[in-house]
């Protein structure tokens, strides 16, 4: 390529100076962009790994009560979700919520205790039998501190419910679940039948609050959980007798610390997208006007007598070499800052491709068609 | 001694209805200065279009020594060196840079080209200091010098120019008339000249007149 083709191209000025600069301005950008929104993701990603997630239930507003009721059933599927961890409550009373006494402790976290009273409940107790339903091994039984005759023996149901009777005594759940080898036991659906079938006098407990902390690798699903909670606990079934309990847990707090980040993230990709959509359009423009602003150059050289391939080699090689500059400044500006992981090596690869394309199919153009019609036009003018 | 002919010459544009020209014959020989008038709207210009390489005939041949001009790019380049009346400088190279050009393409070695450039411009009268500037900085008469210099570069044997003295005062008009003698008459070029003007007629060897379509000779 010789000085006399880069000649007149170098001399628009002006073209290539905005050329190169939307060209710096676009990869620039874009790598910007994308650390930005990048840099902002890592900080939302650290503060739900590290943020603390507090669920709390209470009464809802529209109860007239300072406290709300929980049905073991309820307790039980949310006990039984693997989202939560450090269950509290603060009991309001124990023991009045049904007819039943009893004792039952969910899993370490939770004494719920009832009575039973079994001519209320209509259930025939045939004691020291071992029915239908479930009892427990005697080694077991010492170990919790229980003997057999705390376990009441199980059949089925003279009302035709199918169902387990009755349930001893301060017997954990977990160890009736543990003691299958001698083919009779209680299984968690099984106790869930079992609070199911007592109906309306299903065992609940009354507490002013329950709280508990998500689980931080479920951190991000907490909206999803607490909808969740809200499903449970206030969905109309009849095994429900509380509508009214509102599920809370810290979102304003958290949204103190995530909106900001989140809003920083969202700008970062619009005006990312932004620069990629406009700026290459803007250097193809330039690069449009630039070749454009070559006609004369084009014309003249055909009007003297050079073939139409010199005339686009000699156009078309020296342009295409003059947009380099904006993509190595871009590259060498990348590169030598923190922006190079996030430089768009991939877009500056197709928009190179376009340019080249561009500038070679407007040169083709050009050399193909107008400048001896141009040339000719002026000639009669 | 190099001859250019129109033999049975018509031409009309591709989209145009009307003949430009029927049937025309006529020959031009170097080392005379041939000038071309007519009405306007005759088709002189046409006719320097042919001439110049920058179109063929609809019928007939352009001849060179007696061959067919076929490949119209390496006539231009080589035989046809055309002044056309809007010049066609490039417009973003210097006045130098717009003399050396041709023969730069005709591989010239470019410390050469640059001298010889320089001694076209003088020629041509043209001060050494307007090399370095570019032809949006010269005037209309300036331009058409540089554009004969450019011209003379191309070392082509045949030189057209279309209306060389239009718009241009007298004095300058003089000096164009000068190259143009000069041209045929001393360095035997073969000069073809389309005017209106009244001045190089005058000084032309022969003088042909368009009218209907066809040459007619003075």
């Amino acid at each position: 390529m010789t000085r006399q083709n880069l000649l007149p191209i170098l001399r628009q000025q002006r073209v290539w100076i905005a050329l190169v600069l939307a060209v710096i301005l676009l990869f620039v950008s874009s790598a910007w962009m994308d650390k930005t929104a990048a840099d902002n993701r890592a900080e939302i990603d650290r503060v739900y790994e590290e943020m603390d997630v507090h669920f709390l239930l209470n009464a809802g507003r529209r109860s007239l009560s300072p406290g709300f009721t929980i049905s073991l059933y309820q307790i039980r599927r949310i006990e039984h979700w693997e989202f939560f961890e450090d269950f509290g409550c603060s009991p309001i009373s124990t023991g009045v919520m049904t007819s039943d006494t009893g004792s039952l402790l969910v899993s370490n976290w939770l004494t719920v205790q009832w009575v039973y009273d079994p001519e209320t409940a209509g259930i025939r107790v045939l004691d020291g039998e071992l029915g239908e339903g479930f009892w427990m091994t005697q080694d077991y039984a010492e170990r919790y501190g229980v003997s057999v005759g705390d376990l009441m023996p199980v059949y089925k149901s003279t009302r035709g419910a199918g169902g387990i009777s009755v349930i001893s005594r301060e017997i954990p759940v977990t160890a009736i679940i543990e003691c299958p080898s001698r083919g009779v036991y209680m299984s968690e659906e099984g106790f869930d039948d079992l609070i199911k079938w007592t109906g309306n006098e299903s065992p609940s407990y009354t507490m002013k609050d329950l709280h508990f902390s998500l689980k931080k690798e479920y951190n991000r699903r907490m909206s999803e959980i607490e909808k969740k909670l809200q499903a449970l606990l206030n969905t109309p079934n009849p095994y429900d007798r509380n509508r009214d309990i509102t599920v809370n847990y810290n979102a304003s707090e958290i949204d103190g610390m995530l909106k900001p980040l989140e809003k920083s993230v969202e700008s970062a990709e619009f005006f990312g997208k932004l620069f990629r959509t406009v700026l290459p359009v803007v250097a193809y423009m330039i690069e449009f006007i630039a070749v454009l602003g070559l006609r004369n150059e084009i014309g003249v050289r055909q009007f003297l007598g050079e073939s139409r391939a010199a005339v686009f080699c000699g156009i078309w090689l020296p342009v295409f070499a003059l947009c380099l500059p904006g993509y190595l400044i871009s590259a060498a500006v990348l590169m030598a800052t923190p922006l190079g992981p996030h430089a768009p090596w991939g877009m500056a690869a197709w928009h190179l491709l376009g340019t080249a394309a561009l500038t070679a199919l407007l040169t083709g153009i050009l050399c193909a068609v107008r400048p001896l019609d141009l040339l000719r036009e002026k000639e009669h003018e | 001694m190099s001859k250019l002919e129109l033999k049975g010459v018509s031409f009309k544009y591709p989209r145009g209805k009307r003949m430009i020209f029927q049937n025309v014959t006529e020959s031009f020989e170097s080392g005379k200065l041939t000038t071309v008038e007519g009405e306007s709207g005759a088709g002189k210009s046409t006719l320097l279009t042919l001439l110049s390489g920058l179109a063929l005939p609809t019928k007939g041949e352009l001849l060179m020594d007696g061959e067919p001009i076929r490949d119209l790019t390496a006539y231009r380049r080589n035989i046809a060196a055309t002044v056309a009346q809007a010049n066609h400088l490039f417009e973003g190279r210097t006045v130098l840079e717009n003399v050396t050009y041709p023969m730069l393409l005709k591989g010239e070695d470019p410390e050469e080209a640059k001298r010889k450039a320089m001694e076209y411009l003088a020629d041509v009268k043209l001060d050494e200091e307007l090399a370095t500037h570019y032809p949006s900085e010269c005037s209309g008469g300036e331009q058409k010098r540089v554009a004969f210099a450019r011209a003379m570069a191309l070392d082509n044997p045949v030189i057209l120019a279309d209306e060389p003295t239009a718009n241009l005062d007298k004095g300058t008009s003089r000096v164009i008339a000068d190259i143009l003698e000069s041209l045929a008459h001393s360095r035997g070029r073969l000069v073809i000249a389309v005017t209106h003007d009244e001045l190089l007629p005058e000084r032309a060897d022969v003088r042909l007149y368009l009218r209907g379509g066809v040459l007619e000779h003075e």
